[in-house]
């Protein structure tokens, strides 16, 4: 029985490869706490998560699974004590790259690499009240992380370091697709869940 | 067999209270707070599990918080080391400003059966497309850990650590011994729980009924004022010191 609407096994999946992303971006995202990891992080987050995304695209048939992948994201990391900008960045980028596999067609290598360096973009709402929310935030981690961890934060993260995050997280999310892409072929297809 | 165990505990938040309490702590620490008011809100933990007669969790919990705030405290007066200082200070700025919100939703997760937060959370018209695959979540994180630590053991046996020589000859691969076989085995247990479920009728159209039965009771709102005023009162008279 095939429907256009979301049945329970593909919410359960929602379920699953979500918890696998969330578990991925906060292990990795943790190494944060040294300030030169900040960017570098940016590369790193969506080159591992690559590998499971990549399994997930593969059981993306419909319209709405990614969107609610983002929303859950975001929601996950409001509430762990990032800021609601996390929300703000991961929907609308979610349902950029939902609408992408909608237009482009669902399990096509071709347009799953751009709808996932979209959706990678999302995780930028974690550093983005650096840029957007001004001084009272810089004030914030000051008063809790201290004089020097701030000064350091913001050597290695100027303003325009926004445009090279962007363009670190493409990078990282283009080849996260690729090594997904080459996984998805050396193992998973064998063991017979791809 | 639920609804008797949560009526026989003395004390009992409905689980909407809690994520509301999660929500205003998560809230509360996005702006930029002095440490009078800090404390207030990592106190609130500290008495939830109390509540939940958790006493080990609760004083493990106040000794790092109280460690972090006497390390926020006397950040400028330490006379050591900088590096050593740097890490202290970055540690309890982590502490102070995550944990509460960790230590609540550990707290959530511990205390709340699942089925009393679908029953809770469906009553105030969540939508299932959004709590399918959140309690799905959250029903996987430990299962990923537990997955994750027996993969360790099996790579340690045959050598494949970070303290071993042959890690580092090779770190990609390695990397990629403990990520495939971790997904692999995520990917089928959860082939297998959307099968019980299906098999259990989650994509009836029908409403589902529920043995949990949730109501927000007179615990739940005298839980909540207090909350609230004490932050408040904290943070008044915080301002006017």
């Amino acid at each position: 029985m095939e429907t256009k609407r979301l049945t329970g096994k593909d919410l359960i999946t929602v379920g699953i490869y979500t918890a696998i992303y969330v578990a991925v971006v906060f292990v990795i995202g943790a190494t944060n706490a040294i300030p030169i990891m900040y960017p570098i992080s940016m590369v790193i987050i969506p080159l591992v998560a690559g590998i499971p995304m990549m399994l997930y695209y593969t059981k993306i048939e419909k319209f709405g699974m990614l969107t609610i992948t983002g929303i859950i994201v975001g929601i996950f990391f409001y509430l762990s004590g990032y800021t609601w900008l996390c929300v703000a960045f991961l929907v609308p980028t979610a349902l950029i790259a939902d609408i992408i596999l909608k237009v482009g067609g669902y399990k096509k290598f071709k347009v799953i690499v751009p709808s996932y360096m979209v959706f990678a973009l999302g995780m930028l709402g974690g550093p983005a009240p650096l840029w957007f929310a001004g001084e009272s935030y810089w004030d914030g981690i000051k008063e809790s992380m201290g004089e020097q961890y701030a000064e350091q934060l913001s050597s290695y993260m100027p303003s325009w370091m926004l445009w090279v995050g962007i363009g670190l997280v493409l990078i990282g999310a283009f080849f996260g697709a690729l090594l997904g892409k080459k996984m998805l072929n050396k193992h998973f297809k064998k063991a017979g869940i791809a | 067999m639920k609804k008797e165990s949560s009526r026989k505990r003395r004390f009992h938040l409905d689980p909407r209270i809690k994520v509301l309490i999660l929500v205003m702590i998560a809230t509360i620490e996005m702006f930029n707070l002095n440490i009078w008011v800090m404390g207030v809100i990592g106190a609130i933990p500290f008495f939830l599990y109390l509540t939940d007669h958790r006493i080990s969790g609760a004083i493990k919990y106040s000794i790092v918080f109280g460690l972090s705030v006497l390390a926020h405290v006397f950040r400028t007066d330490m006379q050591i080391n900088m590096v050593l200082n740097m890490v202290i200070v970055l540690l309890g700025g982590f502490v102070l400003k995550l944990f509460p919100a960790f230590a609540t939703g550990e707290y959530i997760l511990k205390s709340t059966s699942v089925s009393e937060m679908i029953s809770a959370f469906s009553a105030i018209g969540l939508n299932r497309k959004m709590l399918i695959p959140l309690s799905v979540m959250f029903r996987f994180f430990p299962t990923i850990r537990r997955e994750h630590a027996a993969i360790h053991d099996a790579a340690m046996m045959r050598g494949v650590s970070i303290g071993r020589k042959r890690f580092w000859k090779n770190p990609g691969q390695a990397f990629e011994y403990r990520i495939v076989p971790l997904m692999i085995t995520v990917a089928n247990i959860g082939n297998d729980l959307s099968a019980a479920a299906l098999s259990r009728g989650l994509d009836n159209p029908a409403r589902h009924t529920t043995y949990t039965d949730v109501k927000i009771g007179m615990t739940d709102i005298i839980t909540l004022i207090c909350i609230v005023m004490s932050v408040t009162a904290v943070f008044v008279i915080s301002k006017l010191i």
